[in-house]
């Protein structure tokens, strides 16, 4: 299982990055730049959380890849934060919406919305969104 | 020690509509796989004896199981096309995967007549195919199963030729 993750944070990645909205130039992995004008940009965070959601008699499973997406905006007035919500609502929809293309042994199943988009941390002029994303996936023994 | 998981231990069904053993698959997706023999009792007059000995046999043999539905798994396919039918004629296959021997791993088979519940479903979940096995054989027979090949071969088919050369050597004296 240790190995599902590090395989799907790439791929998952990559997709998320391929479906991005044009209004952000900018894309990290568990990063989230401090310079302004990097801004607006967007992240993807792993999460934590059972990895295994049905495991069947023969060793294979069907899992689940728990991911959050972020969205760091300067917003200084309503106006911006506005703004930004609607962002964020462009973002999740790309998200829920997008192609996954997982890696070899991996059967793709679907994409959920685990979470609402929402503003979890005002810090020094950043404002961070996040909304959070489940995929599942089958793993066969091999 | 070395324990031996249920990945090791398999169950490949005979899914030819004809039964006539030619479409192997192995199960997959399977949630509970639980058979159970069914035994009774009974005790002869031995008039000879001050206590008489008890006998169990088997009055039956049933395999109760539950799949998580695969829409790319044959066996699922086959459930599904026969839901709510009863008896429907099949082979079951234990294969034992732990003993390795010369042209596969130790198996047993036996004639089952299967019957698949109505299909079941959770919200947020595949959707449960619950089919059940009742055995017709008389108990299990043992062989080898080529999992490659798909082919199950009795340890007394070996054993029933010999006889027959033997008669027919011992006719030709």
């Amino acid at each position: 299982m240790l190995s599902d993750s590090a395989a799907l944070s790439g791929a998952v990645y990559e997709c998320v990055d391929t479906a991005r909205p044009d209004d952000f130039p900018y894309m990290y992995f568990e990063f989230m730049p401090a310079d302004r004008s990097l801004l607006p940009a967007l992240s993807l965070q792993t999460l934590t959380g059972d990895p295994v959601l049905t495991r069947f008699m023969d060793g294979s499973y069907i899992g689940q890849f728990r991911f959050a997406v972020y969205l760091r905006m300067s917003a200084d007035d309503d106006e911006s934060r506005l703004a930004a919500s609607a962002l964020m609502e462009q973002v999740t929809s790309v998200v829920a919406g997008g192609t996954y293309t997982l890696p070899t042994g991996f059967d793709y199943h679907r994409i959920t919305q685990d979470t609402l988009p929402r503003l979890i941390s005002v810090d020094e002029g950043f404002y961070d969104y996040q909304v959070t994303f489940a995929v599942d996936y089958g793993k066969k023994k091999g | 020690m070395i324990p031996i998981y249920s990945e090791q231990l398999q169950y490949w069904l005979d899914i030819s509509d004809a039964a006539d053993e030619s479409g192997y698959e192995n199960t997959a997706g399977v949630l509970t796989w639980t058979p159970s023999a069914t035994l009774s009792e009974y005790k002869p007059a031995f008039l000879e004896r001050a206590i008489s000995p008890t006998f169990k046999r088997t009055s039956g043999y049933t395999i109760d199981s539950q799949f998580a539905a695969m829409s790319d798994e044959p066996t699922h396919e086959y459930f599904i096309a026969h839901e709510d039918m009863t008896n429907v004629v099949t082979n079951v296959v234990r294969v034992d995967m732990f003993d390795p021997v010369t042209g596969g791993y130790r198996a047993r088979r036996a004639a089952f007549y299967m019957t698949v519940a109505p299909l079941t479903q959770n919200a947020n979940e595949p959707f449960k195919i619950p089919p059940t096995f009742n055995m017709t054989d008389d108990g299990w027979t043992h062989g080898v199963f080529n999992v490659d090949t798909r082919t199950f071969t009795p340890d007394s088919e070996e054993e029933t030729v010999t006889e027959e050369e033997a008669v027919t050597e011992n006719a030709g004296e």
